[in-house]
């Protein structure tokens, strides 16, 4: 009889789990991007139940492969950009799309954007709650790749954290597209008319702001539940950061 | 923030272990020994609780015997004399068989979020040892040898913060007010090192001598502190943590301008100033170290604190503001005895400075501005990083160095640029040359586009983002960045250990080369025993006791 392997969890808290992710991005982006907001957006999927080491786990063999490849601004209207993200993570290209559609209110609100060729669209979650105590309200909407579940992230009127809702896609659902749409407004009111019409949809999952912050107690207080086969493989692409020891290199640090 | 005066700052009154040991005394807390099962060499497991506001801790030390030549105060070292962890709650069997598999190990081990403190320490052998012998004769020890090092043991680590597996700070904050300050759980464990060295010693001279041993006096235990050895470490958290450096050294400065503006030098004031001067220069004169530029800045600090405290006495009757105190020792004296004089100044007004005690926390958060110009973001760095801006990066050794971490533990070094292995891994520790790549590509995209927002500039240029959110992020916090170019030949990291290190409080800085220092803890602090007794706060600037033997003229 073949015993199934049973896996082994380990505690690991917020910050450990930041700091690696933090050396692990350092690893990946080569200096070319911003890896603190990488790693903060891993560990706020994680922590808030959205399995963002998983998420992470699914593109990281892509990310090791691959280059830096620029975002691109395929074409841009007075209230609209699209963005090619050339098949990157959003776990990259998040922050960076919000950051633009923000600032592009200045010039007209509400602004829209539509990422092409992006993986990890979850990871705008933790973009937008980064910018929810700006005066600008945010709503974000992506199919999953398999296509049958549809996903809606908006700004808190609260100020603290967003609201996130799935829903169960019919096979002939108009919500077809695969690219992810964010739009933002100068103007919290607008958010009611900008969201997509899911009146007919089934809503298979609601978080609201309030169970967000339950989630993210309930992590600090005991720590962050992760198998440790994931979490060590995490490590040894974090540790490409270290630098090999030497008798030389030993006097660096001081005796 | 310049480098060299970071460098010179002296621990004060609103520092870390100061306000711990004060937040302890007055509050009542108690530290009982619950097990203390040492075998007659001193191995073995002690427990001391703690209770605090109605909240039980539990300190839990694993001693060890660790084999002479593998000693060493090196982060990378994996043996030690002894080691330990906080944690909250009582421990029972159960708890301590689960930590004493994990704690001995260290970096190697787990430990979970109930825990908030681990942490090693190994033995000043020849102080150690002169104690138990000295007590175990049923004599105190001689306090000249114990003042050349002041201490019985020395932390090579203090881990907090959720490492593997501890409670996150936010944790500690939210969840224990006892330890809801900078470093204080990692403080009290180090205060509990030296309680436990002591203790030790004490038990280990009554094995000894069962009839004849006597306890280490009270006045020396005092005396006695917890020494530290500090490596390059600390530099990069003072980088990494701009927003919290800046308030520490806001509130250093509200506590100095408070001193200047609302008070005024009494004769009951000019008394103390005088007491505490004297106090100064005999804690300076007993410092012993090696560092020979070390002792020449202290023995100009003594002399030029002589001369001050003689100024003073001359112009006590005609004194009318400290101002004119401050604007007579800044120019006549070197930056340390400025820095000497503005902590005594805010030493002696304790009434100015207990609102700012609970100031010292700050979320490190940087936020990106997306809407701000990118000609905006220009003009915050042509004023705010003139300094960066300043250095010339291709003048020689303006890269000279790069910053790294091993691969043993992590541990931080430097490396020579083009000649040691490791820059392609640099860790971002050089802010002002990041500022000035970021600041010619900013001029370069003007030049292109001059109505572009910060968010198209990072479009185009990512690798900038990260350092457009520190230089928006701390447009408002002067004191944020350190004014130096840390990639230079002959930067200087001792400076910065010494700043981080005046803030928790520790004294006698003892260089051992420009990337590590010795130092010592809670010299001259309260012990356990005096907790609950009527408190002075006086601790500061520590001295050789006067203890009642020599009183009496025994020899010693």
């Amino acid at each position: 009889m073949k015993l199934k392997k049973r896996a082994v969890h380990i505690n690991v808290s917020l910050n450990e789990l930041t700091s690696v992710l933090k050396r692990l991005f350092e690893h990946l982006s080569d200096v070319n991007y911003d890896y603190g907001a990488g790693a903060d957006a891993v560990v706020w999927l994680e922590v808030h139940g959205f399995a963002g080491i998983s998420s992470l786990e699914s593109v990281i063999e892509g990310l090791l492969a691959k280059s830096h490849v620029p975002t691109e601004i395929v074409s841009g209207e007075a209230d609209n950009f699209e963005i090619n993200a050339g098949g990157q993570t959003l776990f990259a290209i998040a922050p960076v799309a919000i950051d633009l559609g923000i600032s592009m209110l200045s010039r007209s609100s509400p602004f829209r954007i539509s990422i092409e060729n992006a993986t990890n669209p979850l990871a705008l979650i933790p973009g937008i709650h980064r910018v929810c105590s700006l005066s600008a309200s945010i709503v974000a909407w992506w199919r999953d790749t398999e296509g049958s579940i549809f996903h809606v992230v908006q700004s808190g009127a609260s100020g603290e954290y967003p609201q996130y809702q799935r829903f169960k896609l019919d096979g002939d659902s108009t919500h077809a597209r695969a690219h992810v749409t964010v739009v933002c407004s100068s103007e919290a009111e607008d958010l009611g008319e900008l969201l997509p019409d899911t009146a007919s949809l089934e809503c298979i999952e609601s978080v609201t702001a309030s169970e967000f912050i339950e989630r993210h107690a309930q992590v600090l207080a005991a720590g962050i539940e992760i198998d440790a086969s994931s979490f060590n493989s995490l490590c040894e692409i974090a540790d490409q950061v270290l630098v090999e020891s030497t008798d030389t290199s030993r006097s660096g640090a001081g005796e | 923030m310049n480098l060299e005066r970071l460098g010179r700052f002296y621990p004060y009154r609103l520092s870390f272990m100061r306000m711990l040991v004060r937040r302890m005394m007055t509050a009542n807390w108690k530290i009982e020994q619950t097990i203390f099962d040492l075998d007659d060499d001193g191995y073995g497991e002690a427990v001391y609780e703690l209770t605090a506001s109605g909240a039980k801790f539990s300190f839990v030390i694993f001693s060890n015997y660790l084999d002479p030549s593998r000693r060493s105060d090196r982060v990378i070292a994996d043996e030690w004399d002894m080691t330990a962890v906080f944690c909250a709650g009582t421990v029972d069997k159960a708890r301590i068989k689960a930590l004493k598999s994990n704690v001995p190990l260290q970096e190697r081990g787990r430990i979970d979020a109930a825990c908030l403190v681990l942490t090693r320490a190994n033995k000043s052998v020849r102080n150690f040892e002169h104690v138990v012998e000295s007590l175990a004769a049923g004599e105190q020890p001689s306090l000249s040898k114990l003042a050349s090092v002041g201490y019985l043991y020395r932390t090579t680590a203090v881990y907090g913060s959720g490492k593997f597996g501890m409670a996150d700070w936010d944790k500690v904050r939210t969840h224990y007010p006892q330890f809801a300050r900078p470093f204080s759980a990692e403080m009290f464990a180090c205060y509990m090192i030296r309680q436990f060295s002591f203790d030790q010693a004490e038990y280990l001279a009554v094995r000894r001598a069962p009839d004849n041993a006597v306890p280490l006096d009270n006045a020396i235990k005092r005396y006695m502190g917890i020494g530290n050895a500090t490596g390059l470490g600390m530099a990069p958290y003072l980088v990494n943590h701009p927003l919290l450096i800046d308030r520490w050294i806001e509130v250093r400065e509200i506590a100095l301008a408070r001193v200047l503006s609302l008070s005024q030098p009494t004769k009951k004031k000019l008394a103390r100033l005088s007491a505490l001067m004297q106090k100064a220069i005999q804690h300076l004169k007993e410092i012993a170290t090696d560092n020979q530029a070390q002792n020449k800045i202290n023995a100009t600090t003594m002399q030029e604190a002589v001369g001050l405290h003689r100024w003073l006495k001359e112009m006590q009757a005609s004194l009318a503001t400290w101002g004119q105190f401050v604007d007579f020792f800044n120019c006549s004296t070197s930056i340390e005895t400025q820095e000497l004089m503005n902590t005594l100044l805010v030493e002696i007004h304790p009434e100015h400075l207990e609102d700012l005690e609970d100031l010292m926390c700050v979320a490190e958060r940087y936020d990106l501005d997306p809407t701000m110009s990118a000609k905006q973001l220009r003009e915050i760095i042509e004023s705010n990083y003139a300094w960066a801006l300043a250095f010339d990066f291709n003048s020689a050794g303006a890269e000279g160095v790069f910053w790294y971490r091993s691969e043993e533990k992590m541990e931080p070094r430097l490396g020579v640029r083009d000649t040691d292995t490791g820059a392609d891994r640099e860790m971002m520790v050089g802010i002002a040359r990041s500022v000035r790549l970021c600041y010619d590509a900013l001029c370069a995209a003007l030049v292109k586009s001059n109505n572009a927002s910060v968010a198209e500039f990072i479009i185009e240029h990512p690798q900038h983002r990260q350092i457009v959110r520190r230089v928006q992020t701390l447009a408002e916090s002067p004191y944020g960045d350190i004014r130096a170019n840390l990639l230079d030949a002959d930067v200087q990291p001792i400076h910065l250990l010494r700043c981080k290190l005046s803030f928790f409080g520790v004294s006698k800085f003892d260089p051992r080369s420009r990337f590590w220092v010795r130092n010592t803890m809670f010299q001259g602090a309260p012990v356990v025993s005096d907790i609950g007794k009527a408190f002075e706060d006086d601790w500061c600037f520590p001295t050789v006791p006067v203890i009642e033997a020599e009183k009496k003229g025994c020899p010693h």
